[in-house]
């Protein structure tokens, strides 16, 4: 974690206090405006109105200004809790192409082009050709890790549409026995004792994808690819179905069973595979006993394994990538590239949209795009006294003082409040005082304004003011600096001293400030009738939180600090000796050598 | 603004590129800078690394670089080479705008685009096309040939994508305020 930080609150979190006021930030201010006129102690302690940052539900609504986007409509930040997705094109990531809807519905959302990824390391696989002079046969080669399909024994032919010839070489080679049709009557009438014993769900899974390893292949259901198999299947519990309809005692939830198979991915499908294969007789009677264990299965993995040794198992990510979960590096495939996708965004209120990108896929331009940052003034803080510093290390019961810049992104000059609680509100309160409250920023105007202004000598009309007095003295009631579109005010912490043990969490000093802007603009055109040169008065409310640094040790060992200092300059070891619980023995070993000395 | 002492480490140019006198730069007539460039110290640059001049056309270009781009220090920019038709030829390499790239990293990539950040100590594999707005994390190695595509952040050895970036990315990347200061 970095410090310091700044996080925005988006209203949308449903914490009561908060939601009441959702719909206008407007409000929200009012109940704040006196906040910030003399004391902020008082509305401190009603609890409702302020905002917490060290509460749990403050996590779900806290963001970094960069994240949100603008509603102009519901005047509010929007966060990507409130806002909708809507997908404007998918393409591969890749080879970058746009890929229409309709083949997403029917190959399915990977890359059905010559893009594929190593099933080992993840990084892409080039097609590489193995022949003199780049002649046939090709592999798919990483770059990364040296993966190849050669590995698995799969070489290609040509070096264009990989995917078919994927998809043809890993189809398993012999015919299988007498598979009947997908929709043709009974599919698995096969009897028990054709069925080896040597059926696992790892020998099932990697036989149909190699046919030449040294596990038996299944002689029926087995020699499908995933997706024969997934349509065998459903026509499978159709079947089940239809029969089941005039059994009494049918299972109520046979029809959610229906639906979520039709949109379940092959990849859970193992433990039917087997099921099925073993049992010809379809009907729900004997849908419980089929889940026992082959004790087999895990013979055949355990040999498996052990001839691979460890290093030719799969590592947990690797097996998950993998629609058939292997857990042997042999039985890896290559992976197609999984396609990404463009999305607009809209209120998840008033449905207008906040964001919409072209859809041309190399381009980052977009046609609508409100974000937060080009709205609500930014805050930044920095440390006020430049030298070094370590926020990791914030010394307790020291007066720190911190500059918080205020940038205005509009066009019109705004006038900010700043409100925060007298102390954090966490279990170890910091005091906070924020020197000025109240001030104005300019605009976001031409840089050439600024610069003509300050040839000239005279503020122009943009909300200038003439730089305030001397900067070397910081007085309460008055900014320290301020340009063209900022004002820096100083804010003073206090933090305070922690006993022994605290939570790591607790250790934060997390400053909640409520910021409100004001400003006149000119009225939308819409509302044109009025006239134009009218002014309308606006406001931007929020709660932001400025994580500013985590408390550091005690001074409370005052006395033994000459010591441990000595220690430290030995080296960083000094530093971890002090921490560790052996302290105080070591320190009085070293009090006597050097009292030997 | 700038602090004095730093005066004469940086050779200026007319368009505002910086370049320190402490890097090396190699085949310099190959290397085009958009303007705005700050070449940080102990940067290695291989201009010279283009393929052989044919007899019809001259003055390839090896490298193109926009505008407000920086190079951090140690940084290694080398266009990237493979074996084409038995001979070992080196391609150009183009950078877009406001590019980013960390103190020692190595750069073979054959296109990157504009409002890219490379982190520290990351590897750009050869003929890598990074894409507009992508931000790449400290210490990430990306494996030659890999596209990498708009609004992406990566991470990992070798990178993989592991998260959007926001709509916000063009000013999140953005190195205009960054070159006014050095």
């Amino acid at each position: 974690m970095s410090f310091p930080t700044i996080h925005i609150s988006c209203p949308c979190s449903d914490t009561p206090s908060i939601a009441r006021h959702g719909s206008s930030g407007s409000h929200l201010a009012k109940d704040h405006s006196d906040l910030n006129a003399d004391d902020p102690a008082e509305v401190d302690d009603d609890g409702q109105s302020n905002f917490n940052p060290y509460s749990r539900r403050a996590n779900f609504s806290l963001y970094p200004l960069n994240r949100l986007l603008f509603c102009e409509d519901c005047n509010q930040i929007r966060c990507p809790r409130c806002i909708l997705d809507e997908i404007v094109s998918y393409f591969c990531p890749n080879c970058l192409f746009e890929v229409p809807n309709t083949t997403v519905k029917s190959e399915g959302n990977r890359c059905t082009r010559n893009c594929y990824s190593c099933p080992v390391c993840l990084a892409v696989l080039s097609v590489t050709a193995l022949g003199d002079e780049g002649t046939a046969p090709y592999i798919l080669l990483c770059n990364h890790c040296l993966w190849s399909s050669s590995d698995i024994g799969i070489e290609l032919d040509k070096p264009t549409s990989i995917t078919a010839q994927l998809a043809e070489k890993l189809k398993p080679s012999a015919s299988s026995t007498g598979v009947s049709t997908p929709t043709g009557g009974k599919i698995y009438t096969v009897p028990d004792t054709l069925i080896t014993p040597a059926i696992s769900g790892l020998a099932t899974s990697s036989s149909s994808y190699y046919p030449s390893r040294t596990l038996p292949p299944l002689p029926e259901g087995a020699e499908l690819s995933p997706g024969e198999f997934f349509t065998r299947l459903q026509e499978f519990y159709k079947l089940l179905k239809s029969e089941a309809s005039d059994n009494e005692d049918r299972h109520p939830n046979s029809s959610r069973l229906m639906d979520m198979l039709s949109t379940t991915g092959t990849s859970h499908l193992r433990p039917y595979n087997q099921r099925m294969s073993e049992k010809p007789k379809p009907g729900w009677a004997e849908y419980g006993h089929n889940q026992s264990v082959n004790p087999d299965d895990d013979l055949n993995a355990i040999t498996a394994i052990s001839s691979s040794g460890f290093s030719g198992t799969t590592s947990l990510r690797q097996r998950l990538t993998q629609p058939h979960c292997p857990s042997l590096l042999s039985e890896l495939v290559p992976l197609a590239a999984l396609l990404r996708t463009k999305r607009s965004k809209r209120c998840r209120t008033c449905r207008h949209i906040l964001y919409k990108p072209e859809s041309k896929v190399g381009s980052i331009r977009c046609r609508i795009r409100l974000v937060a940052m080009n709205y609500i003034p930014t805050l930044n803080i920095t440390r006020f006294d430049p030298s070094a510093f370590n926020y990791h290390n914030l010394i307790p019961l020291a007066t720190h003082q911190f500059l918080l810049t205020v940038t205005n992104p509009l066009y019109d000059p705004i006038s900010v409040h700043l409100a925060t609680p007298r102390h954090t509100p966490g279990k170890y309160p910091s005091n906070i005082t924020i020197y000025c409250p109240e001030f104005e920023v300019g605009a976001n105007t031409d840089v050439w304004d600024e610069a003509l202004a300050s040839a000239s000598g005279n503020p122009s009309s943009g909300g200038h003011r003439a730089k305030p007095r001397d900067k070397k003295s910081a007085v309460p009631g008055q900014i320290w600096d301020r340009g063209r579109n900022w004002t820096s005010v100083i804010i003073e912490i206090v933090p305070p001293a922690l006993p022994e043990g605290v939570d790591d969490k607790d250790k934060i000093v997390k400053v909640p400030v409520f910021v409100r802007s004001e400003f006149d603009t000119e009225v939308d055109r819409d509302v044109g009738e009025i006239g134009k040169g009218v002014k309308e008065r606006r406001e931007y409310a929020f709660w932001s939180s400025i994580d500013v640094g985590r408390i550091g040790k005690k001074d409370q060992d005052g006395p033994q600090r000459p010591q441990s200092l000595g220690g430290a300059s030995v080296g960083g070891l000094g530093e971890r000796e002090r921490r560790s619980e052996g302290r105080d023995r070591r320190e009085s070993e070293r009090m006597k050598r050097s009292s030997v000395r | 603004m700038a602090p004095k002492q730093s005066r004469g480490e940086y050779i200026e140019t007319d368009t505002g590129n910086k370049v320190s006198r402490k890097s090396v730069i190699m085949g310099s007539q190959n290397i085009i800078l958009g303007g705005k460039t700050i070449i940080q110290a102990d940067c290695t640059i291989r201009g010279d690394l283009r393929r052989p001049a044919q007899p019809g056309s001259q003055g390839q270009v090896a490298l193109a670089v926009g505008r407000f781009c920086i190079f951090a220090r140690s940084t290694v920019l080398r266009p990237p080479g493979k074996m084409h038709r038995g001979v070992y030829s080196h391609y150009p390499m183009k950078l877009g705008d406001h590019v980013f790239i960390g103190d020692g990293a190595v750069v073979e990539a054959a296109i990157i685009g504009s409002y890219v950040h490379i982190g520290k100590d990351c590897v750009i594999g050869k003929f890598a096309i990074i894409k507009d707005c992508v931000k790449i994390e400290d210490g990430t190695v990306i494996a030659p040939n890999s596209v990498i595509p708009p609004f992406s952040l990566v991470a990992g050895r070798p990178g993989v994508v592991v998260e959007e970036l926001p709509e916000t990315a063009p000013e999140m990347l953005d190195l205009k305020a960054v070159y006014k200061q050095i």
